[in-house]
């Protein structure tokens, strides 16, 4: 392991909460400018944050926060594996496992609300899980590498050569990000909640860590979003920041989904485009 | 000394013991010594033999020929008497149609050829383990269990001598198994096994334990018809019935023996679309479905198709094999989704894991015999403590309902943990049973082979749909619970037996997990340059860093958060009720004004994993499947 790897995750740790944050920033700009408002400025996440830390802690048992604690971790722990080149396809167990302490540490509560986000946080789970390792898999059978450098560095147009995988691959950022149709669990669009689902239960500072978690969870997310346009500079500023956009895009174009249909969606496409895409790199070699 | 005969011998003689003397206190210290024994004499040999690689062990028989041929009878006969009894025509004509194979084939196998009739090799060391250790363990809960057992249900005849004398003959046979190389041998402790498992399915002794006892055994009969035909086929073209032998051969001369044998691993690994008589043997006591699926019968089937690797790599018939094992992982990974009932999702899980292991033996590869072994022995591990720990729930809530281990972690906090940690051992990261899914998936992905998609896309399905059946019953657990529970209540009953078994096989699950780099060093990977030669499979060091560093944070972080939060918090506030809390419980101020208590169920999705549905898909296309197997060896 070379130390420019083990700096660039350093950096993730350090610098991940703030790239995060002012993707959530301009997003609330863009959605705002979208719904023909001025928006709060950019920064805001960052004031809302702060504010959370300053609140009381108040928990509903003597196992939520830390729950909520080790889902912060595994979340910072799954983009420190992945920006230090560790093998993306055990990594992603490790994304899994930052999701089953948000789910448990909403289970744990008994409120009613908190469960059904929980519930739908586990739909919502088992809907993108099969796509991310369609994408992994797609990704290998191109680059033969299953590390983030070495897929980075692999010089391919994977983008051009897995247009279905990554469509799919879209579909899961909008459903990890939680935004519409797919942010059934819990939504940053007031008119669409059920009082806040899987979070309905956490305030303060318990809040914050999950806001937390969310930017550097963004972070990864947007850099594996990367991995597909690495080939050249200007597709790999245009790509990412047009994917970036379009989620923005659909996030307020569209309702929310029932749990039925998210679940049926995401697994059609991820069928149909996913596994679709990954057919001819099997049979053969199709560039 | 030369274990391999105490190893089959002791455990059979305590189970006769047990039965030739009256039942009274000292049975239960005959049982435990016995359980003792043959665990102690299991690790004994595991610990000599670690190192030794593939050897021959001595062992002669007198009057071999005659004696096998007489026990295959007498078990035979026995089906018959059993069939005959019960008034049940299928039962019977299988029997008999087994007897009269037996006769037949005699003639043809009598003089076949066997260099080393016992052999012993790291796969076997890692079956000596897991039937000992956690055969032994799940012994050891029965002792208490049983008890409590008869106790809970007045109407059960107690016939609990029987049991144990069954369930150690069982760890005999089980033991001649996984040394036998002469084939013949083999089928004996086979037809034992089914024997075993067909008395003590059956042993409630109401209606439906007797017809599911009958459908375990129907199915098993058939496997065995398939293994003695390959025997008689083997003894009659190549004249040798030795197991390890079976490549020197040539695989096209073998083609149709090992298509048989692959039938007999499946059915007695519950593959589909033999998958039904395992979904129906969760009818016996819970000891009995620990047995069946984790130390014993089922792990027969897999030890079998695990043997074949070599012969069914990069065959047709290997294909058809790894296509019926991820079939079967998909099938039931999303049925588990939609069941309720504790031992239905544990068996269904089960089968789903035996599936993957199928698809190793039916592939091949260094890399996938690897995360076979580990499969074998982590699954054995979790799903034994699982099924005890679901039985000891059972009996003290009268339910094998998930939903009524609602607030589990309060009522009976230690089989709590104990539940979770056997649960986070089947799924989690990184425990133990993901390496292996992640060794299996990693195969897949870098594999040529038209069946490849197909298998990864399964894999991709079924992972997915694992991780929500698991979590959600996590989530259960823990849910809050009756406010008026007493902190440990449900747990006064439990036995030292059950909660000592229990708790070791919880330790020997987190220490498994820990230090399966030392078995893949020692065990694994030794057997596998045995047979590949240097080309092996080692986990890369970065790799097993990561993992290391995930189990360690997995087990640490939690417990040293949730002991942090003990100390620091002072004060709880309730639950959100959207603001009709009346009680700091679960009660809320309903319409009307009146008091309720919340009500939560977990999601089963029935209606997007039905099981009526499912199920028959899953079975038509197994015995598609099937045919496509028996059709490919034959034309």
């Amino acid at each position: 392991m070379s130390y420019d790897k083990l700096l660039f995750a350093l950096a993730y740790i350090i610098l991940g909460p703030l790239a995060g944050g002012l993707l959530a920033g301009i997003d609330r700009k863009i959605t705002a400018r979208l719904q023909g408002r001025i928006g709060p400025p950019i920064l805001q996440p960052f004031y809302d944050l702060r504010k959370l830390f300053t609140r009381g802690l108040d928990p509903v048992n003597r196992v939520q926060i830390p729950f909520v604690a080790s889902h912060l971790v595994f979340a910072v722990t799954t983009g420190v594996l992945i920006f230090m080149g560790g093998d993306l396809l055990l990594i992603i167990f490790v994304l899994t496992l930052a999701g089953i302490f948000l789910v448990l540490a909403a289970y744990s509560t008994g409120s009613p609300y908190g469960k059904i986000g929980a519930d739908r946080e586990l739909v919502l789970m088992m809907a993108y899980e099969p796509m991310v390792i369609l994408a992994l898999v797609g990704l290998f059978r191109v680059t033969k590498s299953f590390d983030f450098w070495g897929i980075a560095a692999s010089g391919k147009p994977l983008a051009l050569l897995l247009p279905g995988i990554y469509i799919g691959v879209f579909l899961v950022i909008i459903m990890k990000l939680r935004k519409s149709p797919y942010d059934i669990s819990t939504s940053h669009h007031a008119h669409q909640e059920l009082v806040k689902g899987l979070t309905a239960d956490l305030g303060g500072p318990a809040l914050g860590l999950v806001e937390l978690a969310h930017w550097y969870e963004s972070v990864y997310l947007y850099g594996l979003v990367l991995l597909f346009w690495t080939w050249n500079p200007v597709a790999a500023i245009v790509g990412p920041t047009v994917t970036y956009f379009l989620v923005i895009l659909v996030d307020n174009a569209t309702a929310r989904l029932k749990w039925g249909m998210t679940l049926a969606s995401a697994w059609i496409v991820a069928l149909a485009v996913g596994v679709g895409n990954l057919i001819p790199f099997y049979l053969g070699r199709p560039w | 000394m030369n274990a391999l005969p105490y190893l089959i011998l002791l455990p059979i003689a305590f189970g006769i013991l047990v039965y030739l003397l009256p039942q009274g206190k000292f049975t239960l210290w005959i049982v435990g010594a016995g359980a003792f024994v043959q665990g102690g004499l299991a690790l004994l040999f595991a610990f000599t033999n670690m190192g030794e690689g593939r050897r021959t062990l001595a062992l002669e028989i007198p009057f071999q020929d005659y004696l096998v041929l007489a026990l295959e009878l007498i078990l035979a006969l026995y089906f018959a008497y059993a069939a005959i009894k019960a008034r049940r025509l299928l039962p019977l004509l299988l029997a008999l149609a087994q007897i009269a194979l037996g006769i037949f084939g005699e003639g043809y196998t009598r003089g076949a050829r066997v260099e080393t009739p016992w052999v012993s090799d790291e796969l076997s060391v890692l079956m000596v383990l897991i039937v000992g250790v956690v055969g032994g363990l799940i012994v050891l809960h029965s002792l208490g269990y049983m008890g409590r057992h008869h106790e809970a249900h007045p109407e059960i005849k107690d016939r609990r001598r029987g049991f144990w004398a069954t369930v150690l003959i069982f760890l005999g046979a089980m033991y001649g198994l996984v040394f036998a190389d002469d084939l013949r041998l083999m089928l004996l402790f086979w037809e034992v096994t089914t024997w075993a498992s067909f008395v003590l399915i059956g042993y409630n002794g109401d209606a439906v334990s007797k017809k599911n006892a009958f459908l375990a055994l129907n199915l098993n009969i058939i496997g065995g018809l398939a293994f003695s035909t390959a025997v008689i086929i083997l003894a009659a073209t190549t004249g040798s019935v030795s197991l390890s032998g079976l490549g020197a051969a040539g695989a096209a001369a073998v083609a149709i023996p090992v298509a048989l044998l692959a039938i007999a691993g499946l059915v007695k690994s519950a593959q589909l679309p033999f998958t039904p008589w395992l979904l129906g043997a969760m009818v016996a006591p819970t000891p009995v479905s620990a047995l069946l699926h984790s130390s014993t019968m089922v792990k027969a089937g897999v030890f079998l198709l695990l043997r074949l690797a070599p012969v069914l790599a990069g065959r047709t018939t290997g294909n058809i094999v790894a296509i019926i094992g991820i079939l079967t992982f998909v099938i039931g990974s999303f049925i588990a989704v939609s069941r309720r009932s504790a031992k239905r999702v544990l068996a269904l899980s089960t089968v789903a894991n035996l599936g993957l292991i199928a698809v190793c033996a039916g592939i091949g590869t260094p890399q996938l015999l690897w995360a076979a072994f580990f499969l074998v022995a982590f699954h054995a591990i979790a799903k034994a403590l699982l099924f005890l720990g679901v039985g000891t729930a059972s009996l003290a809530t009268h339910s094998l309902d998930i939903e009524d281990m609602g607030g589990l972690v309060v009522s009976m906090p230690r089989l709590a943990i104990l539940l979770v940690v056997g649960i986070a051992g089947m799924f989690v990261a990184p425990f133990g049973m993901l390496i292996s899914k992640w060794t299996v998936m990693e195969a897949f992905v870098a594999m040529n082979s038209p069946i490849a998609p197909l298998m990864v896309a399964c894999l991709a399905w079924g992972s997915a749909t694992t991780v929500f059946f698991w979590t959600k019953w996590i989530g259960v657990i823990i849910r809050a619970p009756d406010p008026d529970m007493p902190r440990g209540g449900l747990e006064k009953g439990t036995s030292l037996g059950e909660s000592l078994s229990e708790t070791t096989l919880a330790c020997l699950a987190i220490f498994s997990f820990g230090t399966f780099p030392l078995a893949s060093a020692f065990l694994v990977e030794p057997w596998l340059h045995a047979s590949f030669g240097p080309v092996g499979f080692e986990l890369s060091s970065t790799n097993v860093f990561t993992t290391l560093l995930m189990v360690a944070m997995t087990v640490l972080l939690p417990a040293i958060l949730i002991g942090v939060s003990r100390l620091r918090t002072r004060q709880l506030s309730g639950a959100y009720m959207s603001g009709r809390t009346v009680s700091p419980g679960l009660a809320f101020k309903g319409s009307a004004g009146v008091e309720k208590m919340v009500d939560l169920r977990a999601p089963y999705l029935t209606h997007v994993f039905p099981e009526s549905r499912m199920l028959p898909i899953g079975l038509a296309l197994g015995i598609l499947l099937l045919l496509a197997l028996i059709g490919t060896v034959l034309v």
